[in-house]
Protein backbone atom coordinates (compact mmCIF):
# COMPACT_ATOMS: atom_id res chain seq x y z
CA UNK A 1 0.00 0.00 0.00
CA UNK A 2 2.73 2.41 0.95
CA UNK A 3 4.68 1.22 -2.05
CA UNK A 4 1.77 1.98 -4.34
CA UNK A 5 1.50 5.48 -2.97
CA UNK A 6 5.22 6.01 -3.13
CA UNK A 7 5.47 5.11 -6.82
CA UNK A 8 2.49 7.17 -7.86
CA UNK A 9 2.80 10.72 -9.20
CA UNK A 10 1.56 12.18 -5.90
CA UNK A 11 4.03 10.05 -3.99
CA UNK A 12 6.90 11.18 -6.16
CA UNK A 13 5.85 14.79 -5.77
CA UNK A 14 5.71 14.35 -1.99
CA UNK A 15 9.18 12.88 -2.02
CA UNK A 16 10.42 15.80 -4.03
CA UNK A 17 8.83 18.36 -1.74
CA UNK A 18 9.95 16.66 1.46
CA UNK A 19 13.48 16.21 0.17
CA UNK A 20 13.15 12.44 0.13
CA UNK A 21 12.27 12.18 3.79
CA UNK A 22 8.74 10.82 3.25
CA UNK A 23 8.04 7.64 1.22
CA UNK A 24 11.54 6.27 1.22
CA UNK A 25 12.87 3.58 -1.06
CA UNK A 26 14.74 0.59 0.35
CA UNK A 27 18.04 2.16 -0.68
CA UNK A 28 17.41 5.20 1.44
CA UNK A 29 16.70 3.38 4.64
CA UNK A 30 19.43 2.89 7.17
CA UNK A 31 19.41 -0.90 7.04
CA UNK A 32 20.04 -1.10 3.29
CA UNK A 33 23.00 -3.22 2.23
CA UNK A 34 24.46 -2.88 -1.25
CA UNK A 35 24.39 -6.15 -3.16
CA UNK A 36 27.63 -8.10 -3.33
CA UNK A 37 28.30 -7.25 -6.93
CA UNK A 38 28.33 -3.53 -6.32
CA UNK A 39 30.51 -3.75 -3.23
CA UNK A 40 33.07 -5.74 -5.16
CA UNK A 41 32.95 -3.37 -8.10
CA UNK A 42 33.40 -0.34 -5.85
CA UNK A 43 36.31 -1.97 -4.09
CA UNK A 44 38.06 -2.41 -7.38
CA UNK A 45 38.84 1.27 -7.34
CA UNK A 46 41.55 0.56 -4.88
CA UNK A 47 43.00 -2.21 -6.98
CA UNK A 48 45.09 -2.18 -10.09
CA UNK A 49 43.08 -0.74 -12.96
CA UNK A 50 44.67 -2.96 -15.57
CA UNK A 51 42.55 -5.91 -14.49
CA UNK A 52 40.05 -6.85 -17.18
CA UNK A 53 37.04 -5.70 -15.20
CA UNK A 54 34.26 -6.50 -17.64
CA UNK A 55 35.01 -10.18 -17.52
CA UNK A 56 35.14 -10.86 -13.84
CA UNK A 57 32.46 -8.41 -12.80
CA UNK A 58 29.57 -8.38 -15.27
CA UNK A 59 28.40 -5.07 -13.92
CA UNK A 60 31.36 -3.12 -15.16
CA UNK A 61 31.50 -1.45 -18.53
CA UNK A 62 34.63 -0.89 -20.53
CA UNK A 63 34.97 2.63 -19.17
CA UNK A 64 35.05 1.45 -15.60
CA UNK A 65 31.48 2.59 -14.94
CA UNK A 66 29.42 0.34 -12.72
CA UNK A 67 26.14 -0.59 -14.32
CA UNK A 68 23.09 -0.22 -12.10
CA UNK A 69 20.66 -2.98 -12.89
CA UNK A 70 18.09 -5.19 -11.18
CA UNK A 71 19.47 -6.60 -7.98
CA UNK A 72 18.40 -10.14 -8.86
CA UNK A 73 16.42 -11.88 -11.60
CA UNK A 74 13.43 -11.82 -9.25
CA UNK A 75 13.88 -8.22 -8.11
CA UNK A 76 10.39 -7.05 -7.09
CA UNK A 77 11.09 -3.58 -8.41
CA UNK A 78 11.10 -4.96 -11.95
CA UNK A 79 7.63 -4.41 -13.42
CA UNK A 80 7.78 -7.84 -15.00
CA UNK A 81 8.12 -9.32 -11.52
CA UNK A 82 5.29 -7.47 -9.88
CA UNK A 83 2.56 -9.54 -8.30
CA UNK A 84 -0.40 -10.47 -10.48
CA UNK A 85 -2.72 -8.25 -8.51
CA UNK A 86 -0.46 -5.24 -8.90
CA UNK A 87 -0.07 -5.77 -12.63
CA UNK A 88 -3.80 -6.26 -13.07
CA UNK A 89 -4.50 -3.15 -11.05
CA UNK A 90 -2.21 -1.03 -13.22
CA UNK A 91 -3.78 -2.57 -16.31
CA UNK A 92 -7.19 -1.64 -14.96
CA UNK A 93 -6.14 1.97 -14.41
CA UNK A 94 -4.75 2.23 -17.93
CA UNK A 95 -7.93 0.70 -19.35
CA UNK A 96 -10.15 3.10 -17.38
CA UNK A 97 -8.07 6.04 -18.50
CA UNK A 98 -8.26 4.89 -22.13
CA UNK A 99 -11.99 4.38 -21.80
CA UNK A 100 -12.56 7.92 -20.52
CA UNK A 101 -10.51 9.56 -23.24
CA UNK A 102 -12.06 7.54 -26.05
CA UNK A 103 -15.50 8.10 -24.59
CA UNK A 104 -14.84 11.81 -24.73
CA UNK A 105 -14.71 11.65 -28.49
CA UNK A 106 -18.07 10.10 -29.26
CA UNK A 107 -19.96 11.44 -26.28
CA UNK A 108 -20.30 14.65 -28.27
CA UNK A 109 -22.37 13.05 -31.04
CA UNK A 110 -25.66 13.51 -29.30
CA UNK A 111 -24.98 17.23 -28.84
CA UNK A 112 -24.63 17.97 -32.51
CA UNK A 113 -28.16 19.21 -32.93
CA UNK A 114 -27.90 21.40 -29.88
CA UNK A 115 -24.68 22.93 -31.14
CA UNK A 116 -26.24 23.61 -34.51
CA UNK A 117 -29.09 25.50 -32.90
CA UNK A 118 -26.98 27.37 -30.38
CA UNK A 119 -24.19 28.54 -32.66
CA UNK A 120 -26.05 28.54 -35.95
CA UNK A 121 -23.61 26.30 -37.80
CA UNK A 122 -24.35 23.79 -40.53
CA UNK A 123 -24.66 20.08 -39.95
CA UNK A 124 -21.27 19.35 -41.45
CA UNK A 125 -19.59 21.90 -39.25
CA UNK A 126 -21.25 20.64 -36.13
CA UNK A 127 -19.34 17.39 -36.49
CA UNK A 128 -16.05 19.28 -36.35
CA UNK A 129 -15.66 19.07 -32.56
CA UNK A 130 -15.66 15.30 -32.92
CA UNK A 131 -13.33 15.32 -35.90
CA UNK A 132 -10.86 17.70 -34.27
CA UNK A 133 -10.77 15.69 -31.04
CA UNK A 134 -9.98 12.53 -32.99
CA UNK A 135 -7.44 14.35 -35.15
CA UNK A 136 -5.72 15.67 -32.05
CA UNK A 137 -5.46 12.31 -30.41
CA UNK A 138 -4.00 10.95 -33.58
CA UNK A 139 -1.38 13.69 -33.68
CA UNK A 140 -0.60 13.76 -29.97
CA UNK A 141 1.31 10.47 -29.85
CA UNK A 142 3.98 11.93 -32.12
CA UNK A 143 5.04 14.06 -29.16
CA UNK A 144 4.01 12.01 -26.15
CA UNK A 145 5.34 8.65 -27.20
CA UNK A 146 8.96 9.72 -27.78
CA UNK A 147 8.75 11.88 -24.68
CA UNK A 148 7.84 8.99 -22.44
CA UNK A 149 10.57 6.86 -23.97
CA UNK A 150 13.19 9.32 -22.72
CA UNK A 151 14.36 7.73 -19.46
CA UNK A 152 14.67 10.99 -17.57
CA UNK A 153 10.99 11.65 -18.20
CA UNK A 154 9.46 8.20 -18.06
CA UNK A 155 5.77 7.38 -18.33
CA UNK A 156 4.25 8.86 -15.17
CA UNK A 157 5.01 12.56 -15.70
CA UNK A 158 3.46 12.35 -19.17
CA UNK A 159 0.32 10.64 -17.90
CA UNK A 160 -0.10 12.77 -14.80
CA UNK A 161 0.49 16.17 -16.37
CA UNK A 162 -1.50 15.59 -19.53
CA UNK A 163 -4.48 14.06 -17.83
CA UNK A 164 -4.61 16.80 -15.21
CA UNK A 165 -4.58 19.37 -17.98
CA UNK A 166 -7.21 17.33 -19.78
CA UNK A 167 -9.53 17.69 -16.80
CA UNK A 168 -8.76 21.39 -16.51
CA UNK A 169 -9.43 21.99 -20.21
CA UNK A 170 -12.67 20.03 -20.10
CA UNK A 171 -14.21 22.58 -17.79
CA UNK A 172 -14.02 25.59 -20.12
CA UNK A 173 -15.03 23.26 -22.97
CA UNK A 174 -18.34 22.77 -21.24
CA UNK A 175 -18.92 26.48 -20.71
CA UNK A 176 -17.50 28.07 -23.84
CA UNK A 177 -19.72 30.56 -25.60
CA UNK A 178 -18.55 30.53 -29.21
CA UNK A 179 -18.03 27.86 -31.79
CA UNK A 180 -14.41 28.68 -32.55
CA UNK A 181 -13.55 28.36 -28.90
CA UNK A 182 -15.31 25.03 -28.72
CA UNK A 183 -13.31 23.74 -31.68
CA UNK A 184 -10.00 24.83 -30.22
CA UNK A 185 -10.74 23.43 -26.80
CA UNK A 186 -11.86 20.11 -28.24
CA UNK A 187 -8.63 19.90 -30.19
CA UNK A 188 -6.66 20.56 -27.02
CA UNK A 189 -8.70 18.00 -25.15
CA UNK A 190 -7.89 15.35 -27.69
CA UNK A 191 -4.24 16.32 -27.73
CA UNK A 192 -3.95 16.14 -23.97
CA UNK A 193 -5.82 12.87 -23.79
CA UNK A 194 -3.69 11.11 -26.36
CA UNK A 195 -1.03 9.54 -24.09
CA UNK A 196 -3.49 6.76 -23.34
CA UNK A 197 -3.25 5.74 -26.95
CA UNK A 198 0.42 6.53 -27.34
CA UNK A 199 1.76 4.95 -24.18
CA UNK A 200 -0.95 2.58 -22.99
CA UNK A 201 0.38 -0.33 -25.00
CA UNK A 202 3.92 0.52 -23.92
CA UNK A 203 2.93 0.48 -20.25
CA UNK A 204 1.30 -2.90 -20.68
CA UNK A 205 4.34 -4.16 -22.54
CA UNK A 206 6.59 -2.99 -19.70
CA UNK A 207 4.72 -5.15 -17.25
CA UNK A 208 3.42 -8.21 -18.99
CA UNK A 209 5.68 -10.93 -20.30
CA UNK A 210 5.27 -12.61 -23.65
CA UNK A 211 2.54 -14.98 -22.56
CA UNK A 212 0.44 -12.55 -20.56
CA UNK A 213 0.67 -9.68 -22.99
CA UNK A 214 -2.05 -10.80 -25.45
CA UNK A 215 -4.64 -10.68 -22.66
CA UNK A 216 -3.51 -7.26 -21.50
CA UNK A 217 -3.59 -5.79 -24.98
CA UNK A 218 -6.97 -7.41 -25.66
CA UNK A 219 -8.45 -5.85 -22.53
CA UNK A 220 -6.98 -2.48 -23.36
CA UNK A 221 -8.40 -2.65 -26.87
CA UNK A 222 -11.78 -3.53 -25.44
CA UNK A 223 -11.64 -0.39 -23.31
CA UNK A 224 -10.77 1.59 -26.41
CA UNK A 225 -13.71 0.02 -28.25
CA UNK A 226 -16.20 0.57 -25.47
CA UNK A 227 -15.30 4.24 -25.24
CA UNK A 228 -16.80 5.51 -28.47
CA UNK A 229 -19.54 2.89 -28.28
CA UNK A 230 -20.81 3.92 -24.86
CA UNK A 231 -20.32 7.65 -25.41
CA UNK A 232 -23.58 8.39 -27.22
CA UNK A 233 -25.51 6.29 -24.72
CA UNK A 234 -23.99 8.10 -21.76
CA UNK A 235 -24.98 11.48 -23.09
CA UNK A 236 -28.06 10.69 -25.19
CA UNK A 237 -30.77 10.58 -22.57
CA UNK A 238 -29.07 13.26 -20.50
CA UNK A 239 -29.04 15.64 -23.43
CA UNK A 240 -32.69 15.00 -24.11
CA UNK A 241 -33.46 15.98 -20.56
CA UNK A 242 -30.92 18.66 -19.77
CA UNK A 243 -29.48 20.23 -22.89
CA UNK A 244 -26.55 19.77 -25.20
CA UNK A 245 -23.79 20.94 -22.86
CA UNK A 246 -24.38 17.96 -20.63
CA UNK A 247 -22.25 15.64 -22.77
CA UNK A 248 -19.20 17.81 -22.23
CA UNK A 249 -19.84 18.03 -18.51
CA UNK A 250 -19.94 14.26 -18.36
CA UNK A 251 -16.38 14.21 -19.64
CA UNK A 252 -15.39 16.30 -16.63
CA UNK A 253 -17.17 13.96 -14.23
CA UNK A 254 -15.69 10.85 -15.73
CA UNK A 255 -12.14 12.11 -15.78
CA UNK A 256 -12.23 13.43 -12.21
CA UNK A 257 -12.22 10.11 -10.33
CA UNK A 258 -9.95 8.48 -12.87
CA UNK A 259 -7.47 11.31 -12.44
CA UNK A 260 -7.52 10.89 -8.67
CA UNK A 261 -7.00 7.16 -9.07
CA UNK A 262 -4.16 7.73 -11.48
CA UNK A 263 -2.41 10.31 -9.35
CA UNK A 264 -2.60 8.17 -6.25
CA UNK A 265 -2.01 4.70 -7.58
CA UNK A 266 -0.23 4.53 -10.93
CA UNK A 267 3.41 3.45 -10.60
CA UNK A 268 6.19 4.13 -13.01
CA UNK A 269 6.55 1.18 -15.35
CA UNK A 270 9.31 2.15 -17.72
CA UNK A 271 12.39 0.05 -16.96
CA UNK A 272 15.04 2.58 -18.02
CA UNK A 273 13.39 5.24 -15.85
CA UNK A 274 13.17 3.02 -12.78
CA UNK A 275 16.82 2.09 -13.10
CA UNK A 276 17.82 5.68 -13.67
CA UNK A 277 16.15 6.74 -10.43
CA UNK A 278 17.77 3.84 -8.65
CA UNK A 279 21.18 4.86 -9.97
CA UNK A 280 20.62 8.36 -8.63
CA UNK A 281 19.73 7.03 -5.20
CA UNK A 282 22.75 4.73 -5.15
CA UNK A 283 25.04 7.55 -6.18
CA UNK A 284 23.67 9.61 -3.35
CA UNK A 285 24.20 6.90 -0.77
CA UNK A 286 27.65 5.77 -1.84
CA UNK A 287 28.86 9.12 -3.08
CA UNK A 288 30.42 7.28 -6.00
CA UNK A 289 29.92 8.74 -9.46
CA UNK A 290 30.83 5.59 -11.31
CA UNK A 291 27.39 4.08 -10.70
CA UNK A 292 25.37 4.67 -13.85
CA UNK A 293 22.27 3.13 -15.32
CA UNK A 294 22.33 1.88 -18.89
CA UNK A 295 20.31 4.80 -20.13
CA UNK A 296 22.70 7.32 -18.62
CA UNK A 297 25.57 5.62 -20.39
CA UNK A 298 23.71 5.63 -23.70
CA UNK A 299 22.44 9.09 -23.19
CA UNK A 300 25.74 10.73 -23.86
CA UNK A 301 25.24 9.84 -27.48
CA UNK A 302 21.66 10.94 -28.01
CA UNK A 303 20.60 14.45 -28.85
CA UNK A 304 17.01 15.31 -27.89
CA UNK A 305 16.12 17.22 -31.02
CA UNK A 306 17.24 14.56 -33.45
CA UNK A 307 15.44 12.00 -31.30
CA UNK A 308 12.13 13.81 -31.75
CA UNK A 309 12.62 14.51 -35.42
CA UNK A 310 13.50 10.90 -35.93
CA UNK A 311 10.32 9.84 -34.18
CA UNK A 312 8.25 11.91 -36.52
CA UNK A 313 9.86 10.80 -39.74
CA UNK A 314 10.31 7.15 -38.84
CA UNK A 315 6.63 6.16 -39.01
CA UNK A 316 6.35 7.47 -42.54
CA UNK A 317 9.64 5.93 -43.48
CA UNK A 318 8.73 2.47 -42.32
CA UNK A 319 5.37 2.65 -44.01
CA UNK A 320 6.87 3.55 -47.34
CA UNK A 321 9.75 1.16 -47.21
CA UNK A 322 8.05 -1.95 -45.96
CA UNK A 323 5.05 -3.46 -47.74
CA UNK A 324 3.81 -5.45 -44.78
CA UNK A 325 3.65 -2.40 -42.54
CA UNK A 326 2.17 -0.38 -45.38
CA UNK A 327 -0.65 -2.84 -45.82
CA UNK A 328 -1.29 -3.17 -42.12
CA UNK A 329 -1.39 0.58 -41.64
CA UNK A 330 -3.72 1.19 -44.55
CA UNK A 331 -6.03 -1.59 -43.43
CA UNK A 332 -6.10 -0.35 -39.84
CA UNK A 333 -6.76 3.17 -41.00
CA UNK A 334 -9.59 1.99 -43.19
CA UNK A 335 -11.13 -0.02 -40.41
CA UNK A 336 -11.02 2.88 -37.97
CA UNK A 337 -12.39 5.26 -40.58
CA UNK A 338 -15.32 2.94 -41.18
CA UNK A 339 -15.86 2.66 -37.45
CA UNK A 340 -16.10 6.42 -37.09
CA UNK A 341 -18.32 6.68 -40.13
CA UNK A 342 -20.88 4.73 -38.13
CA UNK A 343 -21.44 7.88 -36.14
CA UNK A 344 -22.78 9.48 -39.26
CA UNK A 345 -24.61 6.46 -40.59
CA UNK A 346 -26.36 5.42 -37.41
CA UNK A 347 -28.41 8.59 -36.98
CA UNK A 348 -29.64 8.26 -40.54
CA UNK A 349 -30.46 4.59 -40.25
CA UNK A 350 -31.82 4.42 -36.74
CA UNK A 351 -33.41 7.78 -36.28
CA UNK A 352 -34.76 8.47 -39.74
CA UNK A 353 -35.64 4.96 -40.90
CA UNK A 354 -36.51 3.28 -37.62
CA UNK A 355 -37.67 6.27 -35.60
CA UNK A 356 -35.36 5.96 -32.59
CA UNK A 357 -34.86 9.03 -30.46
CA UNK A 358 -31.40 10.28 -29.41
CA UNK A 359 -31.33 8.16 -26.27
CA UNK A 360 -32.33 5.01 -28.08
CA UNK A 361 -29.73 5.75 -30.72
CA UNK A 362 -27.16 5.62 -27.94
CA UNK A 363 -28.42 2.18 -27.05
CA UNK A 364 -28.01 1.06 -30.64
CA UNK A 365 -24.33 1.94 -30.43
CA UNK A 366 -23.80 -0.61 -27.69
CA UNK A 367 -23.96 -3.35 -30.31
CA UNK A 368 -20.30 -2.62 -30.89
CA UNK A 369 -19.57 -3.58 -27.30
CA UNK A 370 -21.46 -6.83 -27.77
CA UNK A 371 -19.28 -7.60 -30.76
CA UNK A 372 -16.14 -6.69 -28.84
CA UNK A 373 -17.00 -8.85 -25.83
CA UNK A 374 -17.83 -11.87 -27.95
CA UNK A 375 -14.59 -11.39 -29.87
CA UNK A 376 -12.65 -10.92 -26.63
CA UNK A 377 -14.03 -14.21 -25.36
CA UNK A 378 -13.21 -16.04 -28.57
CA UNK A 379 -9.73 -14.57 -28.84
CA UNK A 380 -8.83 -15.13 -25.19
CA UNK A 381 -9.99 -18.70 -25.43
CA UNK A 382 -7.91 -19.16 -28.52
CA UNK A 383 -4.81 -17.72 -26.84
CA UNK A 384 -5.34 -19.65 -23.64
CA UNK A 385 -6.16 -23.07 -25.00
CA UNK A 386 -4.53 -23.19 -28.41
CA UNK A 387 -1.68 -20.74 -28.89
CA UNK A 388 -0.01 -20.63 -25.48
CA UNK A 389 0.24 -24.40 -24.96
CA UNK A 390 1.44 -24.67 -28.56
CA UNK A 391 4.20 -22.14 -27.98
CA UNK A 392 5.22 -23.67 -24.70
CA UNK A 393 5.48 -27.11 -26.20
CA UNK A 394 7.23 -26.29 -29.48
CA UNK A 395 9.75 -23.66 -30.27
CA UNK A 396 8.62 -20.18 -31.16
CA UNK A 397 6.74 -20.43 -34.39
CA UNK A 398 7.24 -17.90 -37.16
CA UNK A 399 5.42 -14.66 -36.48
CA UNK A 400 2.89 -15.29 -39.21
CA UNK A 401 1.47 -17.95 -36.96
CA UNK A 402 -0.09 -15.21 -34.88
CA UNK A 403 -2.09 -14.05 -37.86
CA UNK A 404 -4.16 -17.21 -38.11
CA UNK A 405 -7.27 -15.87 -36.32
CA UNK A 406 -7.12 -12.85 -38.60
CA UNK A 407 -7.30 -15.10 -41.65
CA UNK A 408 -10.71 -16.24 -40.55
CA UNK A 409 -11.82 -12.93 -39.10
CA UNK A 410 -10.93 -10.86 -42.14
CA UNK A 411 -14.11 -12.07 -43.86
CA UNK A 412 -16.11 -10.50 -41.07
CA UNK A 413 -15.87 -6.78 -41.90
CA UNK A 414 -17.11 -7.02 -45.49
CA UNK A 415 -19.81 -9.47 -44.49
CA UNK A 416 -20.98 -7.31 -41.63
CA UNK A 417 -20.91 -4.15 -43.68
CA UNK A 418 -22.86 -5.62 -46.58
CA UNK A 419 -25.38 -6.99 -44.13
CA UNK A 420 -25.76 -3.56 -42.59
CA UNK A 421 -25.96 -1.84 -45.95
CA UNK A 422 -28.70 -3.95 -47.44
CA UNK A 423 -30.91 -4.57 -44.43
CA UNK A 424 -31.08 -1.00 -43.16
CA UNK A 425 -34.47 -0.24 -44.67
CA UNK A 426 -37.64 0.43 -42.73
CA UNK A 427 -39.21 -2.78 -43.99
CA UNK A 428 -36.66 -5.02 -42.27
CA UNK A 429 -36.53 -5.21 -38.48
CA UNK A 430 -33.78 -3.08 -36.95
CA UNK A 431 -31.96 -6.04 -35.43
CA UNK A 432 -30.68 -7.07 -38.86
CA UNK A 433 -28.31 -4.16 -39.51
CA UNK A 434 -27.36 -4.27 -35.84
CA UNK A 435 -26.19 -7.87 -36.22
CA UNK A 436 -24.13 -6.74 -39.18
CA UNK A 437 -22.38 -4.20 -36.98
CA UNK A 438 -21.80 -6.76 -34.25
CA UNK A 439 -20.15 -9.00 -36.80
CA UNK A 440 -18.06 -6.11 -38.07
CA UNK A 441 -16.92 -4.98 -34.64
CA UNK A 442 -16.06 -8.46 -33.44
CA UNK A 443 -14.09 -9.36 -36.55
CA UNK A 444 -12.19 -6.11 -36.51
CA UNK A 445 -11.32 -6.70 -32.87
CA UNK A 446 -9.74 -10.06 -33.64
CA UNK A 447 -7.90 -8.71 -36.66
CA UNK A 448 -6.48 -5.82 -34.65
CA UNK A 449 -5.32 -8.15 -31.88
CA UNK A 450 -3.48 -10.29 -34.37
CA UNK A 451 -1.86 -7.27 -35.96
CA UNK A 452 -0.89 -5.83 -32.57
CA UNK A 453 0.93 -9.04 -31.74
CA UNK A 454 2.43 -9.58 -35.19
CA UNK A 455 3.98 -6.18 -35.79
CA UNK A 456 5.88 -5.71 -32.52
CA UNK A 457 7.14 -9.26 -32.76
CA UNK A 458 8.36 -8.87 -36.30
CA UNK A 459 9.60 -5.31 -36.17
CA UNK A 460 10.51 -4.64 -32.57
CA UNK A 461 12.62 -1.57 -33.16
CA UNK A 462 9.91 0.27 -35.01
CA UNK A 463 6.88 -0.98 -33.15
CA UNK A 464 6.69 2.26 -31.22
CA UNK A 465 6.46 4.19 -34.46
CA UNK A 466 3.93 1.74 -35.80
CA UNK A 467 1.55 2.39 -32.93
CA UNK A 468 1.96 6.13 -33.39
CA UNK A 469 1.18 5.90 -37.05
CA UNK A 470 -1.74 3.63 -36.51
CA UNK A 471 -3.18 6.12 -34.06
CA UNK A 472 -2.54 8.93 -36.49
CA UNK A 473 -4.23 7.20 -39.34
CA UNK A 474 -7.32 6.52 -37.32
CA UNK A 475 -8.07 10.19 -37.70
CA UNK A 476 -8.41 9.89 -41.42
CA UNK A 477 -12.14 10.05 -41.12
CA UNK B 1 -16.12 14.33 -41.81
CA UNK B 2 -16.21 12.59 -45.15
CA UNK B 3 -18.82 10.16 -44.05
CA UNK B 4 -21.73 12.55 -44.15
CA UNK B 5 -21.33 13.63 -47.79
CA UNK B 6 -20.74 9.98 -48.64
CA UNK B 7 -24.00 8.86 -47.13
CA UNK B 8 -26.00 11.81 -48.34
CA UNK B 9 -24.94 11.33 -51.92
CA UNK B 10 -24.85 7.58 -52.20
CA UNK B 11 -27.39 6.64 -49.63
CA UNK B 12 -26.73 4.18 -46.84
CA UNK B 13 -27.00 1.06 -48.97
CA UNK B 14 -24.46 1.97 -51.58
CA UNK B 15 -22.29 4.00 -49.22
CA UNK B 16 -21.73 1.23 -46.74
CA UNK B 17 -21.30 -1.24 -49.57
CA UNK B 18 -18.49 0.91 -50.88
CA UNK B 19 -16.83 0.70 -47.49
CA UNK B 20 -17.49 -3.02 -47.41
CA UNK B 21 -15.89 -3.43 -50.80
CA UNK B 22 -12.81 -1.57 -49.64
CA UNK B 23 -12.48 -3.79 -46.64
CA UNK B 24 -12.71 -6.83 -48.89
CA UNK B 25 -9.33 -5.85 -50.20
CA UNK B 26 -8.21 -6.54 -46.68
CA UNK B 27 -9.16 -10.18 -47.05
CA UNK B 28 -6.80 -10.66 -49.92
CA UNK B 29 -4.13 -8.63 -48.22
CA UNK B 30 -4.31 -10.61 -44.99
CA UNK B 31 -3.94 -13.96 -46.72
CA UNK B 32 -1.07 -12.64 -48.78
CA UNK B 33 0.59 -11.32 -45.66
CA UNK B 34 0.31 -14.72 -44.07
CA UNK B 35 1.95 -16.51 -46.97
CA UNK B 36 4.57 -13.98 -47.98
CA UNK B 37 5.27 -12.52 -44.56
CA UNK B 38 8.42 -14.46 -43.94
CA UNK B 39 9.91 -13.42 -47.23
CA UNK B 40 8.95 -9.81 -46.69
CA UNK B 41 10.59 -9.78 -43.32
CA UNK B 42 13.77 -11.24 -44.74
CA UNK B 43 13.94 -8.43 -47.26
CA UNK B 44 13.05 -5.68 -44.84
CA UNK B 45 15.59 -3.46 -43.11
CA UNK B 46 13.52 -3.10 -39.98
CA UNK B 47 12.60 -6.65 -39.16
CA UNK B 48 14.18 -8.92 -36.62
Amino acid sequence: MEETLRDSPIGQLTRFLSNNRLFQYPEERAEFVLPEVYIQALDDEKQDSSIDNSRSHPNLTANGHILVDWYAPKDPANPQNWSNSRQNFVCAIVCLYTFVVYCGSAIYIASQKGVQEKFGVSTENSSLPLALYVLAYGVGPLIWAPLSEIPIVGRNPVYAVTFSLFLLISIPTSIVGNFGGLLMLRFLQGFLGSPCLANGAATLGDMFNFFKLPYGIALWTTAAYCGPALGPLLSGFAIMAKGWRWSLWEIVWMSGPVLVLMLLCLPETSTPTILLHRARRLRKITGNDRLLSQSEIDQKNIKPVSFFVNSMIKPIEITIKDPAIFFVNIYTALVYAIYYSFFEAFPIVYMTYYGFNIGELGIAFTCVIVGAIVALAIYSTYVRWIISPNLKKNELRPQEHRLIPALVACFGPPAGLFLFAWTSTPSIHWIAPTIGIVLYAGSVFIILQCIFMYVPMSYPKVSLHFFNLEGGMSTSN
Amino acid sequence: MFARPLFLNLGIGKGVSLLGGLSSIGIGGMWMLFYTGARLRARSKFAV
